[in-house]
């Protein structure tokens, strides 16, 4: 066991992983520093039992602790890991980076996975991400064989037992209650609270259930001194308050448990140095690491000295050229205070006046208060309008967990957190506001709102004279402000596409469409078509179903007369390609094919539709797949065509229609030559930012020529949706009003729309160069493409994370429905402006596009307002582009902006945070600078004090933690992995074969890595593989999709559940694959191929003879023949346990099974309601067997509870079959423990 | 002695003439040359400058000759004038806040030097309403009333609305010049007037004008911001400009009488 044993040095780590992003060695560095990172992490880790890591906000954290995770893996491929992070939307990015890292940079250079950390047939992370929404769903994982990466939150700490005030009324009862309830949810040992009153009950009986939680971890730990190797927690700065009720849990959880702690945060000194020694004494139970003394001290430098032991921080410099210096953001970063101040002169008569008024009763209401507030907590600096708790109409569908609370502790402050519930002048601002709302029947407005949207919108959505595309992060501390803001800025959308419209194409828009003459679309389903319509905008609506603008939309779409438009011109290019004239082409292509063509494109449609598009995708595919001659081809310089087609245009890939008689309709020459956009795209943009992949056909050279015209594909598909799904889709309807609808000239006037002087056309034309020239960054960071090959994305025809295109979003409580508009936002094209409250502040990355954060309500530390800025400034950020390309500051800056009123008590606050902001900024790169007691309270009028000037020593000293000497980690080797791949890959092959033989039709792709479906006239099945790391096997998962049933539960079943119910498999057959030099006679693709035909394995005395005798031998000597098929041996488990194992043989192969328990001693259990009876369990077993990877749970005929698998053959050498037997032993015994409370230790 | 008088916006003097001295002709700034007759005079004319002098021509020995002497100013309630250094308004509202009059605080004017007050003339005054904190105009007139509250001395207390270069009166002139900002300008001198009619009874009955004359200025700057309000509001009528305006002059006044701990 080598894990935290011997220190490693960059340069290995780097052989296991690569950081940068593929094709920008601008990267390089930054990959560096974090390889830097990971080696310094874990050699800290080597010598004691926690880590922190403290680097600025930005600089790639969560991918260093990933890389930690990795090479945790390398080291012991069973290692437990856990991640902790603080809200949900930060678990979701969590997992999402988790994807991204295993598929794309651990083992970049190999290719292929390894079998420890990440599949190498399957290119997946062995270790299944998991978000648990709360401790009661995570808790059946728990000493389960299955490996996953389990990702919880640091606020389901908080209450994971939920009690109601009225359940304090018995006491008694209410501790008997949690004691069934948590016993059902699969925890056995209580600890009942010795003295338990109606003031404690809540936190006696968590923490009873904490330690609970704490003797299942124990019992699992398998002899080991702790159940996890490694905790890692993600903004660690919510550990400070080790005494509230969360870290209470948390700790009694953790207790003795955690054999390494990863702590992580950009500022780990949140509240005072003091946090730090309060964290590291308490948690790793490593008693007093850090004096707190040194905390209290005047001069931090010992304390620097001392943090340098554990504590890894670098700073974040971005490159410049041509100077190719570095700066950091003291330079970078503009906070612009008078840009966006509202003066007397910007403010109407009523704004001053309710300005005034306001002001007034702040005087009365802070005078109350010692004339004091905190910092951006006052309800009228940010609008007038009603409560702080108003829910909103918005995208607020967030589904935390149903008994926690969403917010925890995580937010509010200790020591009263009753004041931060309500700003102090909220209830003066309601009642202002609703006494002039009844008087004047409108709002009293607040200058703030208007004047900001106005301001973000010019910059946002342009205006006459100037272009706008710029995005804008703004951040309110109000919820009624997000809904205030993204309403007015919404009109201002409008606004400037009315202009737009009227500019560029002379017209009035009406946005009801009444009177417009457009086509009734035909009555297909639409990918593009907005799921969850939200109504909300003019745009909206005209999008929407009944809108003019889907109609006009449709004409894009099947049979519509625009159905070519956004086709790539794939004949004409191949005509360029093999230097054929397309008329000529069109000749010389057989008959046969166009009227083939002709079927194929009317049977598509369900409405009878002639669908032209179709048909040209169909003939592009059949011609250069089956006579590239007629382009002037051979086949060898056909085939990257022929490779991209099949990829591009494998919904027409079929060739059973066969052809209608022949006919004047067979022949369409126009299909060659009629112009679409992209064939006149290619015209006008043939070199410049502009260019598609591929444009000059016959200049390319064939070897990267295939990938090049997948990349065109990906880029067309992208842009051709933003096109249809923003108003853009306006343009291209004046645009087609304007040429008559003459469809061989609407791309050319769309494009010289798209190339004139107007403010719009040039916005669309930065955006499109940004489309192209950023675009696998955009797929990686924001459309799951990282790790695919071009090939696979340019399968894709449409984007579902494109749909629903708003210009402004508003951001309001956790994740859930904001993941696309986070997503969209890290595009070039809509949203513009996301208006959110703090709960962005974290975790969610929104560089890619955005140089500019508004502070329109400000937060109450530099920590917090920093946290904020760090959503944009972040490696591979815009402004980090912009510095690399465009220049220097002051030129080049990230707007960092506070809108106030100047006649207001909000300038004060302004200039106090901007000034804290600017020292924070020029202090050094310590963990500790300025962090001595930041006040959050301001006091009007007070002489400002320097908050905290200490300059600190340079900290660093990162190779201090490096060994001299590196070391050779285990690492399989690309050879070895490709025999690997080879072995199965072959296997698979004569798999599909022998099913291709036998009249089954494989749909999809033959990769490994994805799902193909079989069909024959009767039935559907799913092909599924997936990776058994506790047995070292991959299993084949055959899952049954009709309704018919297979094999009943000998074979495992699944079972309908809810909405999926379509979807859902209700039975398969799970099959060991077999591994090198198993199965030699290939029982397994005959046996399989039986039972797809219903033929049902039977008991078999023949088999028996067959096999015997090396079952016997895996079953060493401790066994017995309980009849002529069935073998019945013993193994041992854990400790001084054993499991029974049976053997049955069938002709079929062998069903090896274990007992669990019988049903009688099961525990009550809230999966199955309660007490355990037979069909419940049944019910539950078949659910639960829908998760693993191998084998299945059953209730047999003796009401035992039974974990068996089934191998469909017998030839299993002895070490794997041992190993299997063992596999099952233990398996079975995990799930004794957890559904009777057995002890395993 | 020469006087002018701030209350009867005239001139007047009282001639004691020594033996011998006969044709006295008083020279007044910005004014013909006077001749005088008897031992007293008045005549009505444009107040002076500060610190303006006199001149004296007179004959004695069949010579003329002449003296000079200071120009008395009476009635200083009734001035409109900034005696000792100019104040901007957010000085004037420091000061209120911090108690500490003109010269001695962290007013603009204590680091001024006396030169400056040497040169001081009829030209407009430094005042920036577009800096005009409204929280703290707010915060300092309550501030203000409280120190008028806390004072016993009546001289001292007029002396807070008058005269001084830090007084109520001298904002309200301030803000009277201005043009800007007719809204911040209103409100402020809405409190001002409300704050010199509260105290009305500090002022002799021949004072009284002060108080008149803060209305007469608020009154002015009202009507400009409702004839704002109502093209802002897009009516021709002026009776709902009036109620808008009235809405929030009586919000603001019923937040005189609030304590805080009511308004919250």
């Amino acid at each position: 066991m080598n894990l935290f044993k011997h220190p490693v040095r960059p340069e290995d780590v780097g052989e296991l992983m690569d950081l940068s992003v593929e094709n920008d060695p601008d990267s390089k560095s930054m990959a560096k520093l974090q390889l830097e990172g990971i080696a310094a992490l874990y050699n800290i880790l080597c010598k004691q039992n926690f880590a922190y890591l403290a680097d600025e906000v930005g600089m790639g954290k969560t991918y260093q602790a990933l890389g930690l995770a990795a090479l945790v893996w390398n080291e012991q491929p069973d290692a437990r890991i856990l991640f902790v992070s603080p809200r949900q939307n930060l678990q979701v990015k969590w997992q999402n980076d988790y994807v991204r890292f295993f598929s794309s940079n651990y083992r970049r250079e190999q290719s292929l996975g390894d079998d420890r950390a990440v599949s190498v047939l399957l290119r997946q992370p062995i270790h299944r991400p998991e978000v648990f929404h709360n401790l009661r769903s995570w808790i059946p994982t728990i000493g389960m064989p299955e490996r996953i990466a389990p990702f919880v939150r640091h606020t389901s700490f908080t209450r994971p037992v939920f009690l109601r005030p009225e359940d304090s009324s018995d006491l008694a009862r209410l501790s008997q209650n949690v004691r069934s309830k948590i016993r059902g949810w699969g925890l056995f040992e209580f600890d009942e609270p010795s003295e338990l009153n109606d003031k404690n009950a809540s936190l006696e009986l968590n923490l009873a259930f904490a330690r609970s939680l704490n003797a299942k971890l124990r019992n699992e730990s398998e002899g080991k001194g702790s159940f996890f190797d490694l905790v890692i927690v993600d903004e660690a700065q919510c550990l400070r308050n080790p005494t509230n009720q969360t870290n209470r849990v948390l700790h009694t959880v953790f207790e003795s448990n955690v054999e390494k702690w990863l702590f992580m945060s950009a500022t780990p000194a949140h509240s005072g140095p003091e946090d730090l020694p309060t964290i590291l004494n308490h948690y790793p139970g490593e008693g007093e690491v850090l004096d707190p003394k040194l905390a209290k001290a005047t001069d931090l430098g010992p304390m620097q000295t001392e943090l340098q032991r554990f504590l890894v921080r670098r700073q974040r410099k971005y490159l410049t050229r041509p100077k190719s210096t570095q700066v950091g953001k003291d330079r970078y970063r503009d906070h612009d205070k008078k840009g966006w101040a509202i003066s007397d002169h910007d403010m109407s008569v009523l704004d001053t006046l309710s300005i005034g008024l306001v002001q007034k009763g702040l005087v009365n209401v802070l005078q109350g208060r010692n004339n004091r507030y905190r910092i951006g907590f006052l309800s009228s600096f940010e609008s007038l309008q009603t409560s702080l708790s108003k829910s909103l109409p918005l995208s607020s569908s967030d589904s935390d967990g149903q008994d926690e609370s969403n917010e925890g502790d995580w937010h509010k402050e200790q020591h009263n957190p009753q004041e931060e519930q309500e700003a102090p002048d909220t209830q003066f601002i309601a009642r202002l506001q609703s006494e002039f709302e009844e008087e004047f029947g409108i709002a009293m407005r607040h200058p703030k709102v208007d004047y900001v949207a106005d301001k973000i919108a010019a910059f946002a959505f342009g205006t006459d004279s100037q272009a706008g595309g710029h995005k804008f992060l703004v951040f309110t501390r109000r919820l009624s402000t997000v809904e205030a803001l993204r309403n007015r800025l919404s009109n201002s959308y409008h606004t400037s596409i009315e202009r737009r419209i009227r500019r560029c194409w002379d017209k009035n828009i009406d946005w009801s469409g009444e009177g417009l003459d457009i086509e009734e679309p035909d009555d297909l389903e639409d990918p593009e078509h907005n799921q969850h319509e939200t109504l909300d905008s003019r745009f909206r609506q005209a999008m929407s179903e009944r809108g003019w603008l889907f109609r006009y939309r449709q004409t894009f779409r099947g049979s519509g007369r625009n159905t070519l438009f956004f086709e790539d011109g794939w004949l004409q290019r191949l005509c360029e390609a093999g230097g054929v004239s397309p008329e000529d082409a069109a000749r010389r292509l057989p008959s046969e094919l166009w009227a083939r063509s002709w079927s194929h494109a009317s049977r598509s449609s369900t409405s009878g539709g002639h669908y032209r598009a179709r048909r040209m995708r169909y003939l592009a595919l059949n011609a250069i797949r089956h006579h590239p001659e007629c382009f002037g081809l051979d086949f060898e310089s056909a085939a990257p065509w022929r490779t991209a087609y099949e990829s591009m245009l494998h919904d027409e890939d079929t060739e059973s229609y066969s052809a209608q008689s022949g006919g004047d309709p067979h022949f369409a020459e126009d299909l060659f030559t009629q112009p679409t956009l992209w064939t006149e795209w290619d015209k006008r943009f043939k070199t410049g930012p502009l260019a598609l992949p591929v444009c000059q056909v016959r200049d390319h050279p064939a070897s990267e020529l295939e990938a090049e015209l997948c990349r065109r594909q990906v880029i067309r598909v992208l842009l051709g949706q933003v096109f249809r799904l923003t108003d853009t889709l306006i343009d291209l309807y004046y645009a087609d009003e304007k040429v008559k609808r003459d469809t061989n000239m609407l791309p050319c006037a769309f494009l010289s729309w798209l190339e004139s002087d107007d403010p719009s056309a040039s916005q669309m034309r930065k955006e499109c160069e940004a489309w192209i020239c950023h675009l696998r960054l955009i797929l990686d960071s924001s459309l799951d493409g990282a790790g695919k090959s071009w090939r696979e994305l340019a399968r894709k025809e449409t984007w579902s994370q494109l749909n629903e295109l708003d210009a402004v979003r508003g951001v309001v409580g956790g994740s859930g429905a904001h993941r696309t508009a986070i997503r969209q936002f890290r595009t070039p094209s809509l949203p513009r402006v996301i208006v959110c409250t703090d709960t962005l502040k974290e975790g969610v990355d929104l560089h890619l596009f955005c140089d500019r954060v508004v502070h329109y309500g400000v937060a109450w530390t530099s920590g917090d307002l920093e946290q904020r800025v760090g959503r944009v400034d972040r490696y591979f950020s815009q402004i980090e582009r912009r510095l690399r390309d465009e220049g220097c500051p002051p030129d080049v800056v990230l707007q960092v902006s506070y809108p106030h009123v100047v006649a207001s008590l909000e300038r004060g606050q302004v200039d106090r945070v901007i000034d804290r902001q600017r020292r924070v900024e020029e202090l050094l790169n310590s963990p500790l600078a300025n962090v001595q007691q930041e006040s959050k309270d301001i006091v009007p009028g007070s002489v400002k004090t320097r908050e905290n000037g200490q300059q600190l020593g340079p900290y660093g000293g990162i190779e201090a933690h490096f060994p001299t000497k590196r070391r050779n980690l285990s690492i399989l080797s690309q050879h070895d992995a490709e025999a690997t791949e080879s072995h199965y890959r072959q296997w698979y092959d004569q798999l599909l074969n022998a099913l291709q033989e036998e009249d089954w039709k494989i749909v999809g792709s033959h990769s490994l890595r994805e799902q193909v479906q079989l069909q024959n006239s009767n039935s559907t099945y799913g092909l599924d593989w997936k990776f058994d790391s506790s047995l070292g096997r991959y299993i084949l998962t055959v899952s049954f999709l009709s309704e018919n049933d297979l094999a009943e539960c000998l074979y495992g079943k699944r079972i309908q559940t809810g909405s999926r119910e379509r979807n859902e498999p209700q039975s398969f057959i799970r099959l060991l694959v077999p591994a090198p030099q198993e199965d030699s006679a290939n029982h397994s693709i005959s046996s399989l191929l039986s039972l797809l035909k219903q033929r049902y394995p039977l008991p078999s005395h023949e088999a028996a003879k067959r096999w015997g005798r090396r079952l016997s031998q895996l079953a060493k000597s401790d066994f017995m023949w309980i009849s002529e098929d069935t073998i019945r041996a013993v193994v041992g488990v854990r400790g001084d346990r054993q499991q029974s194992i049976t053997l049955s043989v069938y002709d079929g192969g062998i069903r090896v099974t274990s007992l669990v328990a019988p049903l009688n001693e099961l525990e009550q259990r809230t999966d199955w309601g309660g007490a355990p009876k037979p069909q419940p369990v049944r019910d539950w077993a078949l659910q639960s067997t829908n998760n693993l990877t191998l084998g299945y749970l059953q209730l047999d005929q003796n009401n035992d509870l039974v974990f068996g698998t089934h191998v469909l053959h017998g030839e299993l050498p002895v070490n794997s079959g041992k190993k299997l037997l063992a596999e099952i032993a233990n398996r079975a015994d995990a799930w004794e423990a957890a559904l009777t409370g057995a002890d395993r230790r | 002695m020469v006087v002018w008088d701030w209350e009867a916006q005239s001139w007047r003097w009282w001639l004691k003439p020594s033996r011998g001295q006969t044709e006295f002709e008083l020279h007044l700034p910005g004014m013909d040359p006077i001749p005088i007759e008897g031992p007293a005079g008045r005549m009505p004319g444009k107040h002076p400058i500060k610190g303006a002098k006199f001149t004296v021509f007179f004959s004695s020995a069949g010579k003329r000759k002449s003296w000079q002497g200071q120009v008395v100013e009476l009635n200083l309630v009734h001035s409109r004038r900034t005696y000792g250094k100019p104040l901007s308004a957010t000085e004037i509202l420091e000061s209120w806040q911090s108690g500490n009059p003109p010269g001695e605080g962290g007013s603009r004017a204590s680091n001024g030097s006396e030169d400056e007050d040497d040169d001081e003339s009829e030209q407009e005054p430094p005042a920036a309403f577009d800096a005009v904190n409204l929280y703290n105009l707010y915060r300092s007139t309550r501030a203000l009333r409280d120190r008028l509250k806390q004072q016993t001395n009546p001289s001292i207390q007029r002396s807070f609305l008058v005269g001084r270069a830090d007084s109520a009166m001298s904002l309200a002139y301030l803000a009277d010049r201005e043009q800007e900002a007719p809204v911040v300008r209103y409100l402020i001198l809405k409190e001002i007037h409300s704050i010199v009619s509260d105290w009305s009874c500090l002022f002799e009955p021949d004072e009284f004008a002060v108080v008149e004359r803060s209305q007469e200025i608020a009154n002015r700057a009202r009507e400009k911001v409702r004839q704002d309000l109502e093209k802002e509001l897009g009516t021709s009528s002026r009776r709902s400009s009036d109620r808008m305006l009235e809405w929030f002059e009586n919000h603001l006044s019923k937040l005189d009488t609030t304590t805080s701990h009511e308004s919250v």
